[in-house]
């Protein structure tokens, strides 16, 4: 086989593999940094500071019991969690993490991520319904409502992206930034971005679906053992996904002075995944009826100015 | 309402860089007071009795009711509990046991290390609870201010009480 | 209705009452200690304090006592007023320089009105430094503990005690702050009514000893309303219970009154209060026991007497269901015999059962014929049967031969008022409100008329009895039977020659009473005539039923008469069976009189001491004639030796049902607690009995099919009512189990309920789910509706700040009315007939030299479930023949004496006990004593002496 294959493979397993390693490793970081901020260790008994808590999270979860309900519909419930890990790395796919790496390089790019992560939301909404439990369906409805609104300011926020790159291929988007991070012009498209893709990934202070003191779990009260853990990993690669998406898109990319472009693009990708965290750690998770108002009313009249403006603006400069 | 949620993200991000609160506790054993509020025991007066007189306070004051006794009387007077029962897996070694109890009989100590694989060992009486000693007030007895007699302590005779009166006297 | 102001607020008042009990009906927390809503004011305490002004520019009022300060139309009071908040603080500060440093070993502590009177005020240090005063305390019998150092000398007790209930044993000794409350010397308070003591004292002087011996808080009991099973007044109580050591089993820890006015108010008998060990005796029958197979050896027991083993219920219950099954195939014969200690719906069970036809009342036949005779009389439209605040508002009061007060002491008690009623009657003409206690009781005037005549001497009637004449009974139903005459022909001049001149002759003693009775009975606006079963004597009850007619026709308005019942359930249980029939001798005829051919006999025999209701014989006789004896019962009690089968049944506080009392009043008791072991209802017994498979052949259309239909006890309640008409009422006793406020069952558990996760811990330390209880609303946990002001049902009486029984003032329309929410008790609906003419049965006559024996009775050893109760049972007194002490003399009977007595068909040999109190020619027979139970079934009867055995001489010098 040609060199290029080779290329790709490695690229396939490299890049799906780190994005699902990580996710994992982000289960122990996520409650390490909580720890931190909450002025206490986090789990830190298991191996070196802790991190093969993964480990044994991971062991926990394949041994638990596998339990479906009587009440269930069985295949739907079975189906639902890999639907969310299964769109999630198909996301990942067109990620350009730096030059030459990167699965593919698609031209419509953009879309095709907002096409994956819209199928995201199957699986909560099935989950939910084939739960069969007051909860879960109760979880279910919140995260259609929730995904549907914050769905359509997510495109339209990046649209003024779209129209300064000129392109729908990410890799072009990021080489565009070569004069200038799209978060200065972009500033309006980043923020109803990044929010957008909090509450896309169901993170606090939007995880009304699965708000654990009013649903129990919301969702995916009636899953255990692995068909738990997807849940749980799709959760945090999308919490990857996002990242590494506003990187590309408003960050730059792996574009950056003295380091190799992958540390570039991880680094930003890390920090923005630890304002995830913060973000857990400091903001109160709002009402349904206060993130309703806060997508229609605000955020998606946000959305649409800074469309106008870039637009207007991009006319101007010809 | 922006600037507030920032702040607090900010004051949330600035706790990386503060001191742990917490201990690892089986590790490194914190400094307990002595007076800590752990499980209860039941002392006694300085005369070596039991100082529980089973007056039911303690357990109308649990708020998870795991306290449970009787009320019996020695031939000498004395009020003293038949039983005294308590079910430390429902305690929630609040202390108001102790708070409730008007004779200093129930005490705390430091001691709440407590670890049973059967629940059923989770449940004291008297007789694990009594310990020899006063505990934390050495020289308090009740029946000493208390106005009945018993056997040992007369009428008149405790602290601050003037000699029984004479009835078929003049009482002038 | 005068308005007045309190601290501002607008309040409409009761007319004429005082400031302290118009507050208290208002709601308002004001505290006290001498003031009783039975008792009235003395002014003793100064503790009710509050500030009256002149008129609404008085800004400096002046402090009045509440409780002596009658309400003024127009008034301006305040309890918060600064001044008044002062006094009330010093007052009680003052007050509790003496009192010791108890409360932890105090019985009342957690009820103590004290207590409450202390928080109320607001003292919480003692400032005073100077010697606590102490006393030494009294033993004061097997019910009361006296703890003298704990008094504040509200003098509640000695007004209790001697003005209200008569005592004289109870006295303040002493002067100023050495004033003592007790006996001359140590000994048993005399009067039956000590009890109340622990209710009145507002704090721990005097305290239940039967309840200290098993003591708990009172926020730990458990409890529920029922009615007091020890005579026929049907005084509603409030029975305690708690899980016991084992945690397994809960018990009965004490009784207390249960306000209702209609049937006893504030007060309880001390049987009532104390009677209720019976319930955790050792000879309580918990589990199902069989007949063993061995024979008893002569010298362990009697002859047929039975060894029983325990057996699984199941067993027991598939052999019961085989009998009836066979009965149903008329190869057997079930004979019920029912009971008047249990309520209506165990002895409709098992007349269910076994059919009318073989249905007996558990009575002998002259027992049945008193309460027929007291049914028949209580049907005439002319009579009315009073409450007991209609006693105690009675002018003219005739008792004919009851010892009331030992057969039915809460209606003594209220006599006891209304002898008092002239003195009342007095004050309302000078204007001197009846609360003004201290000043009603110094008016002059005699006691009202009570005319006591009887074979021997009631209690305690004597010192308010204008005239007390002790007469056989054949005298006294003759003075009746003139007297009766008198009354209707008072249009002619009163002279004897007008009276019936075949009646007997009356001694002269009664001759000149007749006369002054009669006059006074028809000068009274509301007269009452007090008569029973005690005598025995049918002809007594008729008797005083034609006096209480006649007196109805000369006034044109109902007499009210009231006719004690012997137990608790007697009337209810006679309205089951027709004149004449149902009675224990027809059965035994029956049974002596059966062919070989016929089915042998099954006795189902429902908690029921035959032994007190035949001669010892008969009794034998009829359990020989038995092929087999099934026994339900609660206790070990004698006929159990004779029985094959005996199934536990519940004690009245630990079940549900109906009661009729000798008024015919209609009361439901509520199951306090779970009975321990397998012990159920006796109707549950019988009603698993016929939904056991092997009664699975017995048809629908079978009478005792209906038994299957049962599910709960409101289910039995309503097919009595439906079955016999009289009882049509019976479903108003109370609501059935689906019964809920706002959704909430009742809770029998306070708020403050204690040790749950606990008390049952050292044997299994997961909680088990609280019982359920298939026939009340009631709850057996602290979940449910505590409050009583929510319902008349809640039987926790407690309100904030008030944890005393002081707190039913809260749930009161008015101090001292009735219960909110409390509907008129419903009563038997029965056909109006004619009092029964007087018998004139041709009794066998006395010859001369021949005596009258006649039935006395006991407080304490004359009720059959409190002879069970360690307390009373030492009290009662042995069997032995009470003789006039004229007798004794004409007799030559020397002290310590026996006397042989021959009756017809029976011998008895008793021990003389001389007095004046029996009726010359009379010799009093103590009845229904453990020891001889059946000494009552053989009276009244006319006996000769047969020989006297006086004690050996003594030998001067011999040392006994």
């Amino acid at each position: 086989m040609s060199t290029t294959v080779w290329v790709s493979l490695a690229n396939i397993f490299g890049v799906l593999g780190a994005a699902v390693l990580l996710a994992a490793l982000l289960t122990w970081g996520e409650r390490r940094l909580l720890g931190f901020w909450q002025d206490r260790p986090g789990p830190n008994r298991v191996g070196p500071f802790g991190l093969f808590q993964v480990v044994a999270d991971m062991i926990k979860l394949f041994f638990k019991e596998d339990f479906i309900p009587r009440f269930a519909d069985r295949p739907v419930f079975i189906l639902a969690p890999t639907i969310v890990m299964a769109s999630m790395l198909l996301g990942f796919a067109v990620i350009p993490v730096a030059p030459m790496v990167g699965v593919i390089d698609l031209n419509v790019g953009l879309l095709f991520f907002l096409a994956m992560s819209s199928m995201a939301v199957y699986s909560v909404i099935l989950g939910a319904y084939a739960s069969n439990n007051k909860y879960a369906l109760l979880g279910g409805l919140r995260a259609a409502a929730q995904t549907v609104s914050y769905e359509v300011f997510m495109g339209l926020s990046l649209m003024g992206v779209v129209m300064m790159a000129g392109s729908f291929n990410l890799r072009e988007i990021v080489l565009a930034q070569q004069g200038g991070w799209f978060i200065l012009p972009q500033a309006i498209g980043f923020l109803v971005f990044f929010i957008a893709g909090i509450a896309e990934s169901h993170r606090l202070p939007f995880d009304l679906p699965e708000a654990e003191h009013e649903l129990t779990a919301g969702f995916h009260t009636e899953y255990s053992s692995m068909k738990f853990g997807m849940f749980f990993v799709g959760e945090y690669l999308s919490v990857i996904l996002i990242s590494a998406l506003v990187t590309t898109l408003f960050l730059g990319g792996w574009l950056g002075p003295w380091l190799p472009p992958v540390v570039w693009f991880f680094l930003k990708t890390g920090f923005l995944v630890m304002i995830f965290v913060l973000l857990r750690a400091a903001i109160p998770r709002p009402r349904y009826d206060q993130l309703m108002q806060f997508g229609w009313k605000i955020m998606l009249p946000l959305a649409l100015a800074n469309l106008l403006a870039t637009g207007g603006v991009l006319l101007w400069l010809g | 309402m922006i600037a507030s949620q920032l702040r607090s993200m900010w004051l949330v991000f600035r706790h990386l860089f503060s001191r742990n609160a917490t201990v690892e506790y089986p590790d490194e054993k914190p400094y307990l007071a002595p007076r800590y509020r752990g499980r209860i025991v039941l002392t006694r007066d300085p005369d070596g009795d039991e100082r529980c007189v089973a007056c039911n306070l303690c357990a109308v004051a649990c708020p998870p009711d795991c306290i449970s006794l009787q009320k019996t009387e020695d031939e000498d007077g004395r009020w003293r509990p038949e039983y005294f029962r308590i079910n430390f897996s429902r305690c929630i070694m609040c202390g108001l046991c102790e708070d409730a109890c008007p004779t200093y009989a129930i005490q705390l100590t430091p001691d709440f290390e407590m670890c049973e694989y059967d629940r059923q060992n989770m449940v004291y009486e008297k007789e694990d609870l009594l310990i020899s000693g006063p505990g934390k007030y050495h020289d308090y007895s009740f029946y000493r201010v208390a106005g009945m007699s018993i056997s040992g302590k007369d009428k008149g005779e405790a602290v601050n009480e003037a000699e029984p009166v004479d009835v078929r006297s003049l009482n002038l | 209705m005068p308005t007045i102001t309190i601290d501002g607020r607008q309040y409409e008042v009761e007319e004429g009452q005082n400031l302290l009990a118009s507050c208290l009906s208002l709601g308002l927390n004001l505290p006290y200690f001498c003031w009783h809503p039975a008792m009235g004011s003395v002014g003793a305490c100064r503790q009710c304090a509050i500030i009256e002004y002149k008129d609404s520019d008085d800004a400096q009022g002046k402090l009045v006592m509440g409780c002596m300060t009658q309400v003024r139309d127009g008034g301006i009071y305040s309890l918060d007023a600064e001044p008044a908040r002062e006094f009330r603080g010093a007052v009680i500060e003052d007050l509790m320089t003496n009192h010791p440093h108890d409360c932890p070993v105090c019985e009342e502590g957690g009820e103590c009105h004290l207590q409450d009177m202390t928080e109320m005020s607001g003292h919480t240090y003692r400032r005073f430094r100077g010697l606590k005063r102490t006393h030494r305390n009294q033993y004061l019998g097997p019910f009361i503990n006296h703890e003298m150092n704990r008094c504040i000398a509200c003098y509640r007790c000695v007004r209790f005690y001697r003005d209200y209930a008569g005592g004289d044993d109870l006295e303040a000794l002493g002067r100023n702050n050495q004033v003592y409350f007790g006996r001359q010397c140590d000994g048993k308070l005399e009067s039956g009514f000590s009890g109340n003591l622990v209710e009145v004292c507002p704090t721990g002087v005097f305290t239940d000893q039967t309840f200290s011996r098993h003591f708990v808080r009172k926020w730990d009991l458990q409890t529920a309303p029922s009615v007091c099973e020890h005579c026929g007044v049907g005084c509603n109580t409030a029975p305690g219970a708690r899980m016991d050591f084992s945690g397994r089993d809960e018990n009965l820890r004490r009784v207390v009154n249960l306000y209702n006015r209609d049937t006893n108010g504030y007060f309880i008998c001390d049987r009532g209060r104390f009677g209720y060990e019976y319930a955790n005796s050792d000879l309580r029958i918990k589990n199902v026991l069989i007949a063993r197979r061995e024979q008893v050896i002569e010298s362990t027991g009697r002859r047929n007497d039975k060894l029983h083993r325990e057996i699984e219920p199941p067993a027991a219950l598939e052999h019961l269901a085989t009998v009836i099954t066979d009965s149903q195939r008329g190869r057997r014969r079930l004979v019920g015999i029912g009971s008047p200690r249990t309520s209506l719906e165990n002895n409709f069970a098992l007349r269910q059962l076994v059919g009318p036809g073989n249905f007996f009342a558990g009575l002998s036949a002259r027992d049945l014929e008193l309460l027929h005779t007291l049914d028949h009389i209580q049907r005439d439209p002319r009579i009315s049967i009073p409450t007991i605040p209609e006693i105690e508002d009675a002018d003219v009061i005739l008792v004919l031969d009851e010892d009331i007060g030992r057969t039915a002491p809460r209606v003594a008690l209220a006599l006891r008022q209304a002898a008092r009623n002239n003195q009342r009657d007095h004050a309302r003409q000078l204007e001197i409100p009846l609360w003004q206690d201290a000043c009603v009781r110094q008016l002059r005037g005699e006691n009202n008329p009570i005319f006591v005549l009887a074979s021997s001497a009631p209690a305690s009637l004597e010192d308010i009895a204008r005239a007390q004449r002790l007469a056989s009974p054949a005298a006294i139903v003759s003075f009746a039977e003139q007297l009766a005459a008198r009354i209707s022909a008072t249009d002619q001049p009163t002279t004897t020659d007008g009276v019936d001149s075949s009646s007997t002759p009356l001694p002269d003693a009664l001759e000149h009473l007749l006369e002054e009775v009669a006059e006074t009975l028809l000068s009274a606006r509301r007269p009452l005539v007090i008569s029973g079963c005690g005598s025995q004597e049918p002809d007594i009850l008729a008797a005083a039923g034609q006096v209480a007619a006649a007196l109805a026709d000369r006034h044109g308005a109902p007499c009210a008469t009231y006719l004690t019942c012997p137990e608790t359930n007697s009337l209810g249980l006679a309205q089951f069976f027709g004149p004449g029939e149902g009675g224990l001798e027809q059965l035994l005829e029956e049974l002596r009189q059966r062919d070989s051919v016929d089915p042998p006999v099954t006795l189902l025999l429902l908690e029921n001491d035959l032994y007190r209701r035949l001669p010892a014989a008969d009794v034998e006789s009829l359990f020989d004639r038995a092929a087999e004896v099934v026994l339900f019962d609660s206790l070990l009690q004698p006929c159990s030796r004779r029985a094959d089968l005996v199934f536990p049944a519940s004690a009245t506080p630990e079940s549900q049902g109906t009661l009729v009392n000798s008024s015919g009043m209609l009361q439901r008791h509520y199951m306090v607690y779970e009975g321990s072991g397998y012990i159920q209802e006796s109707w549950r017994w019988l009603v698993d009995a016929v939904n056991d498979p092997a009664c699975s052949d017995v048809g629908m259309d079978s009478p005792a099919a209906l038994l299957r239909q049962w599910k709960h006890c409101h289910d039995v309640t309503a097919a009595i009512a439906a079955a016999v008409s009289c009882f049509r009422d019976l479903p108003e006793t109370g609501p059935d189990e689906n019964f809920r406020i706002e959704g909430m069952k009742l809770a029998r558990q306070s708020h403050r309920a204690s040790g749950r996760t606990a008390n049952r811990a050292h044997w299994q330390v997961a909680e088990q789910a609280p019982l359920t209880d298939p026939d009340s609303p009631f709850s057996f946990t602290m979940e449910g509706v505590q409050y009583a002001g929510a319902t008349p049902l809640q039987a926790n009486i407690w309100s904030p700040g008030w944890n005393s029984n002081q707190a039913i003032h809260k749930f009161q329309q008015g101090v001292g009315g009735p219960r909110r929410g409390r509907e008129p008790i419903p009563r038997l609906r029965r056909e109006p007939t004619a009092i029964p003419v007087l018998l004139a049965k041709q009794r066998a006559g006395q010859k001369p030299g021949q005596f009258c024996l006649v039935p006395t009775w006991q407080l304490f050893g004359s009720g059959e479930l409190s002879n069970y109760s360690d307390a009373i049972a030492g009290l009662a007194d042995g069997p032995c023949a009470q003789l006039n002490t004229a007798d004794a003399g004409a007799l030559g009977l020397e002290p310590g004496g026996r006397l042989q007595l021959r009756m017809s068909g029976a011998e008895i040999t008793l021990p003389a006990s001389v007095s004046d109190r029996i009726a010359p020619g009379v010799i009093g027979i103590p009845v229904g004593l453990r020891a001889a139970p059946d000494l009552g079934a053989m009276l009244p009867a006319a006996a000769e002496i047969v020989r006297i055995e006086n004690p050996e001489p003594v030998e001067p010098g011999e040392s006994l």
